[in-house]
């Protein structure tokens, strides 16, 4: 009895903190940037694969202020995720990040700022990733592109995604739009999904299963989304036999 | 047992369920505890004192408990673990409570003990629950793993709590990896208690030891095992690995349960991966890069695993303590972003709330819809009653010089490419600033895609392609762009016509009769002015008739603005297309100063002159000294030399204006923004 109780008590704590999740929109965090940068559009595109996650944000601000100002920001990935893909289409231009060895990375940052052109070094501590423009230019428009793969929580015959759609220190327009969909793929037949937190427009077909979330905005805590798989305890059945 | 793979890579990953088990075997834990002086800040003793004695007081009768507080030495509350009734609960809550933090830091002898206490008993689930912030201020971390392994062969599962910023979390990190635990990272001292409890809990619901992942027979690179050692009721057991040479291999996940051995077999081979999961390579290589920078950061680095991590971080886009992401519009050749991934369409079913089973028997649709381009705004007509008619105006004879000629000069028909072959070449073929081209390119594609004329991008693809392949791009930015904005805003294109870009150009300008400018957004009287600069920077001429409907495409916009300045929204969609650089930001500037009709008109003769006779001026440069002179005479007009003296004292405004010859950067047309601003 005391050990079930016990269980009861850790699933709280446990749920207290799963659902306390790191904030994976890009947050601005130099003050001029926090002023003027106006974001327009997200869009969040969600790929899983089995117990796999990959994890597409793009977002659209644009310079509301009449000079250039250079643009810093913190992408947050959730706790044991991985970024494998960042992009930026700045000032008119599409720049696609390439990883480089630190001092060739730094060679040619420096070199590029030399002959007075655009560059920018990103890197990740702790699961952050650091990004910081040189120069956003007046009422230009940028977006970035990044994503990130994570593994699926799996509790009680449930996998869990969760994503904090919360911006911060971004002003976002009246108008701004917030797309959110999910591509499920699994190796066994899909027995449910939904979300308990949105409205999903969409649906399971044996193994696949798509969906469109609505009503998103970047007011709402964490967007929460659950399948179930059909797994069979001890692999009895063999479901991948392809 | 599922697998799951991605086809081109051989990567593939297995999870599976462990079977049912209905009684749960006791435990043996051992709780080692830092008790140094680093422990006393942030309340982490005090905090981690409670979650051990929450902990003892949870443990069944049956199970084996016993506690180790460590400084420079070990201070055990028995010699070996005990039977955890209530006299030995008391006990070891009064052991907790009787230590206070102070003193250095030394554990690798207190848990190769611990470990060592548990191996005999082979009844239980043993485990090290090993709870500190800082490292071992004797033993190098290769010095205590080696130790380490070679007295305990890592067959206890230590699960480590790295408390704080100063541990060495990749020596915790490996040890529980080898003994097949986890390393729980707490950066709160109030997050250790929920944390504990819930490896308890974990461990709580063990059902058998020793789950791993066996090769039967082929090769494979590394593959990583399942989590933990234990394998945990209602728990996903999960691995992944990479085939090496097309192998087929036969897996069996194993572990023993209630004394038993149990296993499930599966094969694997490249042949039956059907499956494509896009990312599974990336997700193996990253947990290689990570127990590669582990093995590198407690052993010693060494050029070996180095080179390997690079070239992992480099292919996969991996950050590493060797490498960085960089962004550049220099030196690097860099490959612009796939195209955005696509919206998909509204799916047809709707669901209803969480752990509904749905329909099998519906069908998805997977068609994808282009996404609009990311850099495009919202299209939008300015008013009517804004746009005014432009007034008629002569040029002014002296100013007009030598009709040119009106014939423009067409290169040869484009071959019919492949459009992968076309894309391909382009984008790597090119030199260092040839990059604008490619960027130009993804633009162009983007654009038309919108635009729901795909065919065109195939026309578009392949001229750009040939202008770069002739080297008459300037790898100029703006014109690059201007072309493939130009081309996407045609509005009497016929999408089953083909035109090169001066085929192109022509019909363009044949069509810009003035009642067609009338009909035409300032979106699209921009765009295509743009793609006229882009003309003009290739040096292409244009006849009087074509520079009569250019001068009005300008005038277009600018006598929008003249008519009626813009307002609140207004303004911030003028504002927004400055981003298209000197043309807008040249109108802009016109327009906010508001000269009288005949001056503009003299100067747009001047820059159509210049345009028509002299193929180093382009219409950035000539609109944008245009603006600085027509800003010079209003300046003059109202008084405010002096401001303007100083706005313009900048080093490059001068060079632009002496020489007349540069291309005009985006630092002037920012300041051309700030001198119309200054008139507000």
């Amino acid at each position: 009895m005391l050990r079930r109780i016990s269980v009861v008590i850790a699933g709280c704590l446990l749920a207290a903190v799963v659902t306390h999740s790191s904030n994976a929109t890009p947050v601005v965090t130099n003050s001029d940037a926090q002023k003027y940068i106006v974001l327009s559009d997200t869009r969040v595109d969600v790929v899983i694969n089995n117990d796999l996650a990959q994890t597409t944000v793009t977002q659209h601000m644009f310079n509301s202020s009449t000079k250039s100002i250079p643009l810093s920001m913190d992408i947050v990935l959730p706790r044991a995720a991985h970024a494998n893909s960042l992009s930026a289409v700045i000032n008119g231009r599409a720049y696609k990040a390439v990883v480089r060895e630190k001092a060739t990375a730094r060679s040619i940052v420096s070199e590029a700022r030399k002959k007075d052109r655009f560059a920018a070094l990103v890197e990740e501590n702790d699961g952050i990733l650091h990004l910081e423009f040189s120069k956003v230019l007046p009422c230009s428009e940028l977006s970035v592109t990044f994503s990130y793969i994570q593994k699926n929580s799996y509790s009680d015959g449930e996998f869990h995604y969760s994503f904090d759609t919360r911006t911060e220190h971004v002003k976002a327009t009246k108008k701004h739009s917030f797309k959110m969909a999910i591509e499920v793929s699994c190796t066994a037949g899909i027995i449910s999904a939904g979300s308990s937190t949105h409205r999903l427009e969409g649906g399971v077909d044996g193994k696949i299963a798509e969906f469109n979330v609505r009503d998103i905005t970047t007011t709402q805590e964490v967007f929460e989304f659950t399948y179930r798989m059909d797994l069979k305890p001890g692999g009895a059945r063999d479901n991948a036999a392809r | 047992m599922l697998l799951d793979s991605g086809r081109h890579t051989q990567v593939f990953s297995l999870i599976s369920l462990p079977p049912k088990c209905e009684s749960i075997p006791p435990r043996s834990v051992v709780f080692l505890l830092d008790k140094s002086g680093s422990m006393q800040g942030d309340n982490k003793f005090s905090n981690a004192c409670t979650a051990l004695k929450n902990q003892i007081r949870l443990l069944e009768e049956e199970d084996l408990v016993n506690v180790t507080m460590f400084d420079v030495e070990a201070y055990k509350a028995f010699p070996f673990p005990i039977k955890a009734d209530s006299r030995c609960k008391r006990c070891l809550c009064r052991f907790v409570d009787s230590n206070v933090a102070g003193g250095g830091t030394r554990f690798l002898e207190p848990l190769c003990q611990t470990c060592e206490s548990l191996l005999p008993d082979k009844s239980r689930f043993p485990a090290v629950i090993l709870l500190t912030d800082g490292m071992d201020n004797e033993d190098g971390p290769a010095e205590f793993y080696k130790a380490l392994k070679r007295r305990t062969g890592f067959k206890i599962p230590v699960y480590a709590y790295a408390i704080g910023k100063s541990t060495n979390e990749s020596l915790l990190r490996l040890i529980s990896r080898m003994s097949g635990a986890s390393t729980y990272k707490i950066s709160d001292s109030k997050e250790i208690a929920p944390s504990v409890g819930e490896l308890s809990n974990r461990l709580d619901r063990a059902i058998g030891i020793g789950s791993k992942v066996k090769v039967e027979s082929g090769s494979f690179d590394e593959v990583f095992a399942p989590d933990s050692t234990y394998m945990i009721e209602d728990e996903l057991l999960s691995a992944c690995g990479r085939l090496r040479n097309n192998a087929e291999c036969t897996l069996t996940l194993s572990a023993r349960i209630n004394g038993k051995e149990w296993s499930v077999q599966r094969k694997v081979s490249t042949s039956g991966m059907t499956e494509e999961c896009m990312f599974l390579d990336c997700h193996w290589a990253c947990q290689t890069v990570r127990y590669l920078i582990d093995e590198n950061l407690v052993l010693g680095e060494s050029k070996g695993r180095t080179d390997q991590i690079i070239s992992y971080s480099k292919r996969y886009m991996i950050t590493t303590p060797w490498t960085s992401l960089v962004f550049s519009e220099l030196g690097e050749r860099v490959k612009p972003p796939e195209s955005d991934r696509t919206p998909r369409s509204t799916p047809k079913l709707k669901t209803g709330s969480v752990h509904t089973a749905l329909p099998k028997t519906t069908t998805m649709s997977r068609e994808r819809l282009p996404q609009p381009c990311p850099t495009t705004g919202p299209v939008r007509t300015l008013p009517r009653s804004n746009r005014g008619t432009p007034p008629v105006r002569t040029l002014p004879r002296s100013n007009r010089g030598t009709p040119p000629s009106t014939n423009i000069t067409l290169p040869p028909s484009p071959h019919k490419q492949d459009k992968a072959t076309v894309k391909d070449r382009a984008l790597k073929n090119l030199p260092g600033e040839k990059e604008y081209v490619a960027n130009a390119l993804v633009l162009a594609m983007t654009a038309f895609r919108h635009k729901k004329r795909p065919k065109l991008v195939n026309h578009a693809l392949e001229n750009i392609c040939k202008m770069v392949k002739a080297d008459r791009l300037t790898g100029c930015y703006v014109s690059d762009l201007a072309c493939a904005y130009g081309l996407a805003s045609l509005p009497a294109y016929k999408t089953n016509r083909r035109l090169d870009v001066d085929a192109v150009a022509s019909e363009i300008l044949s069509n810009y009769k003035r009642e067609d400018i009338e009909k035409m957004s300032s979106e699209q009287v921009s765009l295509s002015s743009l793609f006229l600069s882009g003309l003009a920077k290739k040096g292409h001429k244009l006849s009087r008739s074509n520079a009569e409907h250019f001068k009005h495409v300008l005038m277009k916009y600018a006598d929008v603005d003249l008519a009626s300045p813009p307002v609140g929204k207004d303004m911030q969609y003028v504002k927004r297309w400055l981003q298209w650089f000197p043309v807008g930001a040249c109108c802009y500037g016109i327009l906010d100063i508001k000269v009288p009709d005949k001056k503009v008109a003299k100067m747009f003769g001047v820059a159509l002159e210049s345009i028509s006779h002299r193929s180093e001026f382009s219409v950035p440069d000539t609109a944008f000294i245009l603006s600085l002179h027509l800003m010079r005479q209003f300046a003059k007009d109202n008084g405010l030399e002096k401001k303007l003296d100083i706005a313009i004292s900048s080093a490059r405004f001068q060079s632009i204006e002496g020489e007349k010859t540069s291309l005009v950067s985006e630092e002037v047309a920012e300041a051309v923004v700030k001198y119309a601003l200054l008139y507000k």
